[in-house]
């Protein structure tokens, strides 16, 4: 499902060169589960960032589901990452003036889709997060596990096979956070959504199919 | 996805308040001072009655004698007799040693010369309003009288209320016939009703109530009257000097050539003999000149000083167009400026758009369209400022004889000036917006 070879990432500056990553291989299957764990700044989010297709590697192959990306500003990368990559981030990014029905239809947007089919789609994406009755609320008025709730909605709305997550619940409490560990978990075993997840807490990656661990950029 | 972008721009635009009053006040104030513009301009270039024809016409205001000459230094005063003007100006340039005067055609000058342009479809000969002191019911009201021929009225094409324009068989008999405005009939009469055949009494003459006329909106000599008379009725060589005189020249040019109007004239003034001087106060002229122009030109001229009209209106028109470039510009730097220091404020937005599958078109037209809905509100307020002054400028005759007007082509006009400036000033932000990096977008909280 995705392949990564020799994968490096190198952010120069005028006087330092950062190795973020340094040759990552890595093979997740369809289905799968993944989690990845390691002290700060070693290189999570930019692992995930280049297999999310958001960033691009130095030097490196990257092939998700039978294709290659070698173009990352072009409407087709665009359109790939509509299609088949659902993101969700640790601060939630929502859009605090659209409500939390317009938010989850954001990818939506990018579709050749009526406002009906629109509407349906995300009142069924957030039925599955349990928040069809918060469709009118706006992101500010609603708790931190519940924005999280409306961003996994958001991320799901367009069916991806992919979900990308990282530290979902880094800024929740332990309870909220297992909360979302649940759907999570549900939607990698309902749907047989292929996730890849960041995360600081051990329990919950050890719920997972497999961890990766990273260090200074490498794999451990 | 218009709706969506329509109904986030507005939430977007009620959160930030201030933004939002700043923006909209810089906008619907650059906006009230274009669409003036667009106002004055349309209303007094515009083609409507009286001046249907207005880029047909040719002008013939002034006539301008010189003499090259190496020390004498010549002199005249502007007089008015009864209400007439006889020299409007006189001027020497001592350096050149050169003497110029200009003034106004004498009949005789103009009947001899100019009645038969093979270039030329109509004309008229006007002496173009003389002012006169009426007493009605002891209350005093000024008179602007202009002296007309047959033809004046199928060259201006006056909205005849009711009876009838001044005739050939008028001229012919001198006959002392008025057509007057609405407004005049209203404050001599009283009314506008069954005036018509009325005695006015003006300049110690009794006149006849021909006609009634809707007054001209717009500013231009030859049609500021109140009162039309026959010129006939003017003593025939009174008040003429040379070739000096009160009247002006209307030339309606063949098939709206007005170039070959303009080269007609020139080629007959420049076979036109020279006076001697013993009828020029002495003067020795030896150029003559018949400045024939358009109206916008001579208008312009009025602007700027120019010896040929369409130089006058040449520079006028760029620096008409810098001003309102320049008019323009500052308020869109400084919505662009304003909109450039909002773009961390929707940073993590764009990164989040362009993850779930944006790109960068639709992330720049999203922003360009928002920048619009700001503007076009900040024309709507604008149009409700403008409509306000020109109301008010009509009311209070700010700009005397113009009466500024909207219609349907001012409404166009102004949208499309308004989308215009909220494309022009929302492309740089929203390009900008449209180039930052997915990841660096989404650090930003
Ligand atoms: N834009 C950047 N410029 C320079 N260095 C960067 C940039 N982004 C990340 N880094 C560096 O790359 C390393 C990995 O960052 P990151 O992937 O965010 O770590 P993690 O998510 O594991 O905390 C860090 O040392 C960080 O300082
Ligand atoms: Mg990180």
């Amino acid at each position: 499902m995705i392949t990564l070879q020799n994968i490096n990432k190198l952010y120069r500056t005028d006087t330092i060169e950062t190795t973020a990553l340094n040759n990552i291989n890595l093979q997740v299957d369809e289905g799968e589960f993944l989690s990845i764990m390691g002290p700060s700044g070693c290189g999570k989010s930019t692992l995930l960032n280049i297999i999310g297709l958001l960033d691009e590697p130095s030097n490196g192959k990257i092939e998700i589901k039978g294709q290659t990306v070698s173009n990352y500003h072009t409407k087709e990368t665009a359109k790939f990452r509509n299609e088949h990559l659902g993101f969700i981030f640790q601060s939630f990014h929502l859009i605090p003036e659209l409500s939390v029905m317009d938010n989850v239809q954001l990818p939506l947007l990018y579709r050749n889709l009526s406002q009906k089919e629109r509407n349906q789609m995300a009142s069924v994406a957030l039925e599955s997060v349990g928040l069809n009755n918060r469709m009118e609320h706006f992101p500010s008025q609603l708790s931190g596990g519940q924005k999280q709730r409306v961003a996994i909605a958001r991320a799901i709305v367009g069916k991806p096979s992919i979900i990308l997550a990282d530290e979902p619940t880094g800024n929740l409490d332990s309870v909220m956070g297992n909360e979302i560990m649940n759907i999570l978990l549900q939607l990698n075993q309902e749907n047989k959504t292929t996730i890849i997840m960041v995360t600081h807490d051990e329990n919950m990656a050890h719920k997972t199919h497999r961890l990766m661990r990273l260090y200074d950029g490498r794999q451990l | 996805m218009f709706s969506n972008y329509l109904k986030l721009a507005l939430r977007v635009l009620q959160r930030n308040k201030f933004f939002t009053g700043i923006s909209l006040f810089g906008i619907s104030f650059t906006l009230t001072i274009l669409m003036l513009v667009v106002a004055f301009l349309h209303s007094q270039f515009g083609a409507k009655n009286p001046v249907s024809k207005t880029d047909e016409l040719v002008y013939m205001r002034h006539l301008k004698m010189a003499m090259v000459q190496n020390d004498t230094i010549w002199a005249k005063d502007s007089t008015q007799v009864d209400g007439i003007w006889k020299y409007d100006s006189t001027f020497q340039n001592v350096n050149n040693n050169i003497s110029t005067s200009i003034s106004w055609y004498g009949k005789k000058f103009l009947d001899s010369y100019f009645r038969q342009l093979n270039s030329a479809e109509k004309f008229t000969f006007i002496v173009p309003t003389s002012k006169y002191n009426v007493y009605v019911n002891s209350v005093k009201i000024d008179i602007t009288t202009s002296y007309v021929d047959e033809q004046y009225f199928e060259i201006f094409d006056f909205k005849l209320l009711e009876g009838n324009f001044i005739s050939k068989a008028d001229i012919d008999q001198k006959a002392y016939m008025a057509v007057i405005t609405s407004e005049l009939a209203k404050k001599y009469f009283g009314s506008t009703n069954g005036i018509i055949g009325k005695q006015m009494l003006v300049d110690g003459k009794n006149f006849t109530v021909k006609g009634i006329i809707e007054k001209a909106k717009m500013v231009n000599l030859a049609i500021n009257g109140q009162m039309f008379v026959p010129s006939s009725i003017l003593p025939d060589d009174v008040y003429e000097t040379g070739y000096f005189g009160n009247y002006m020249a209307v030339f309606l040019a063949k098939n709206g050539n007005i170039d070959a109007v303009k080269a007609e004239i020139k080629d007959i003034v420049s076979r036109v003999p020279f006076l001697d001087p013993s009828r020029t106060n002495g003067i020795a002229y030896n150029q003559i000149e018949a400045m024939p122009f358009t109206f916008q030109e001579s208008l312009a001229r009025d602007v700027i000083y120019m010896e040929d009209g369409a130089e006058s209106l040449f520079y006028l028109r760029w620096i008409v167009f810098a001003l309102i470039g320049i008019f323009i510009l500052v308020p869109t730097l400084n919505l662009i400026n304003l909109n450039m220091s909002r773009i961390m404020d929707r940073s993590a937005e764009i990164g989040v758009r362009k993850a779930f599958g944006a790109d960068s078109n639709g992330i720049l037209i999203q922003f360009i369209f928002e920048n619009v809905i700001l503007t076009f509100i900040g024309g709507l307020l604008g149009m409700i400022f403008t409509i306000f002054l020109i109301r008010l400028s009509n009311n209070l005759n700010l700009l005397g004889e113009l009466v500024l007007e909207f219609d349907i082509l001012f409404f166009a006009l102004s949208f499309f000036i308004t989308i215009v400036f909220g494309v022009i000033s929302g492309f740089i932000p929203a390009s900008k917006m449209a180039k930052v990096h997915i990841v660096e977008a989404l650090k930003y909280k």
